[in-house]
């Protein structure tokens, strides 16, 4: 078990930048989880830890130890795979059990330490099956097993739920909380899924563009993201981000009767959770779409030259809602508009 | 599928016997020449004077002495071609270094000429290394010359396999060649043994080299000792036949009973990855 530390760590292939000065630190036992959009380098930094990316310039310590120029091998960290990687030709067991057999450990240690691993993740039954044998879902924990058996100082998971269909998914997430409180080990996990970051982490960083826009405890990134692209990119659906104007000490919203407090001056976005606005009857904008989610309805409002703005409600609040309407919000931040 | 008419089906059917008639032909022509007296005449390829002493013949010395030899020239120099491929092919599907492509095209480039031309070349370097009418020498000549195509091939295998195995064994602390050996050797087997078959044949049915190579008739192989048996003044059909059959019979036990891998090696070889 150890603490992640990482400074102004730089991945090139070639030309091309991929990860540009990462400055991260995740806390001895932390969940902590890497999301961002395509390609903006959050394998990359997963495989970086690892050891599996060469930094271009940069430093990573685990604990007090300094791993930037060691082999995998030799970093003490495990990772499950998005493709979870099984050897094909290897038993459950000895799939489990092959990071104990490199390290030459004996026989009976081996087999107590991959029974004991199989009972907690449900694999007493598959131990003698092949990978081809198993599910999508006991290929994950297979996966997941391989990396515990080990005790390493860190876990990687690399998208370890994108392979699994909706429903055996959100089984698999309350699966990794409670690993990870039982194991209490260090996790950093990547994903895109927004809905997984905020339900696991409890530090959540954000990528855009090879460097960290944004790290904190999930529900800082939610309540008071510092840029358009974090508010956007964290919730579902994304925070509205509706254009106003700052004189320095507030900023307004045209037609809101409402100001909220900033230095900024000039343009800036108002952003305004889904979740935390209502609808009365008025003018400001126009119901334009309902979409019904079972519990909440969604229901999007326009006004002539703003972006469309959603607006979550409780199923059972309200009766119909059409025509005209005004927005009251209970909170908002006010972001820098480039 | 589409159904196919009844005169269509007709034409196909009827093509392939005739290609199957063309194709067989000779073969049955040797057949019936290792079980004849005399030579077989007309059309029909069928015994004159059916007779075993052609067959029976193969026991003696020279042929089968040859046969052994042949078989352990062939499993060697399978064995070294395979050894040496399978650790290039590796190296060049999986790193990249300077000169890489180069080796790739220039592995090609050896495929152009024909075997004979290096027939000289080789002569000269064997007696350099004191290896002529040395088996160790066809052996090391034959590896050499079965490594570009089986690099080619177990490339195609190794560029099939995802690099996330190798990388999970890195993390599971296995060094390179743990890795190499736990992880990827077991799982080309099926390419191992085709491109060790293709190995294995290449020496076996070798003839123009070995011949070269070779001047003690205590080293020959079957091909050259099947050879020297249609000599200068005579030729006895008859036990040249016989001992075509004998030198014939491991590559179809080895085509049939591998039948299932070659069609499928030679396709996923080239196609995946």
């Amino acid at each position: 078990m150890a603490s992640l530390s990482i400074r102004g760590l730089a991945v090139r292939y070639g030309a091309t930048s991929v990860l540009d000065g990462v400055d991260l630190e995740v806390a001895d036992g932390a969940y902590a989880i890497l999301i961002g959009p395509s390609g903006c380098g959050k394998s990359t930094l997963l495989r970086a830890i690892a050891g599996l990316e060469r930094p271009a310039a940069g430093t990573i310590h685990l604990g007090d130890r300094r791993v930037d120029a060691l082999s995998p091998q030799a970093r003490d960290v495990a990772m499950v795979f998005q493709s979870y990687a099984l050897y094909p030709h290897m038993s459950v067991r000895r799939n489990l059990g092959f990071a104990l057999e490199v390290r030459g450990l004996p026989r009976a240690e081996i087999d107590a330490a991959v029974e004991a691993v199989a009972d907690q993740l449900g694999l007493r039954t598959l131990l003698d099956r092949l990978p081809a044998a198993l599910s999508g879902g006991q290929r994950q924990r297979v996966a997941m097993g391989r990396a515990i058996v080990r005790r390493p100082a860190v876990f990687l998971f690399d998208e370890p739920l994108s392979n699994l269909d909706p429903a055996l998914r959100a089984d698999v997430r309350i699966e990794l909380k409670k690993l990870h409180r039982r194991l209490g080990a260090t996790f950093v996990h990547v994903t895109h899924d927004p809905v997984e970051a905020l339900a696991l982490s409890d530090q959540l960083v954000v990528l855009e563009g090879g460097r960290v826009a944004q790290s904190g405890p999930p529900r800082e990134l939610y309540d008071a993201p510092t840029s358009a692209f974090v508010a956007r990119f964290i919730g579902t659906p994304p925070m509205n981000l509706l254009p106003g104007l700052g004189d320095g000490h507030v900023a307004r919203v045209d037609g809101w009767n409402r100001s909220f407090p900033t230095p900024l001056v000039g343009p800036v976005w108002v952003g305004v959770r889904p979740a935390e606005c209502t609808l009365t009857p008025g003018s400001w904008g126009q119901v334009d779409a309902v979409e019904w989610m079972g519990a909440e309805r969604v229901v999007t409002v326009v006004r002539p030259g703003f972006p469309p703005v959603a607006v979550q409600l409780r199923d059972r609040d309200v009766g119909i809602v059409e025509g005209g309407v005004d927005l009251s919000v209970e909170r908002a931040v006010v972001l820098a508009r480039l | 599928m589409k159904p196919v008419s009844l005169p269509m089906a007709l034409a196909v059917h009827g093509a392939l016997l005739i290609a199957a008639v063309v194709a067989l032909y000779p073969v049955a022509w040797v057949l019936a020449m290792a079980v004849s007296v005399g030579p077989v005449t007309g059309v029909v390829p069928w015994p004159t004077e059916p007779t075993w002493t052609h067959l029976a013949g193969l026991a003696r010395g020279d042929v089968a002495a040859a046969l052994v030899t042949s078989i352990v020239v062939a499993t060697s120099a399978a064995l070294a071609g395979l050894a040496f491929s399978v650790t290039a092919a590796w190296a060049l599907a999986r790193f990249d270094f300077p000169g890489r492509d180069l080796t790739l095209a220039g592995f090609v480039a050896t495929q152009t000429f024909p075997g004979v031309v290096m027939a000289v070349p080789l002569y000269l370097m064997l007696d350099a290394l004191g290896l002529l009418d040395r088996l160790l020498g066809l052996v090391l000549v034959y590896a050499a010359t079965s490594i570009p195509f089986s690099v080619w091939t177990l490339k195609g295998w190794f560029d099939g396999l995802p690099k996330d195995l190798e990388e999970a064994a890195m993390l599971d602390g296995a060094g390179r060649f743990r890795t190499f050996f736990s992880v990827l050797l077991p799982l080309l087997r099926p390419a191992l043994a085709v491109t060790g078959v293709f190995c294995f044949l290449n020496a076996w049915n070798e003839y123009v080299l070995a011949a070269t190579l070779l001047s003690d008739p205590r080293a020959f192989t079957l091909p050259v000792v099947l050879q020297r048996s249609v000599g200068d003044y005579g030729a006895d059909w008859g036990a040249f036949a016989a001992g075509s059959i004998v030198a014939s019979l491991p590559v179809i036990v080895l085509f049939f009973a591998l039948q299932k891998h070659f069609i499928g090696g030679l396709t996923a070889g080239a196609v995946k990855g």
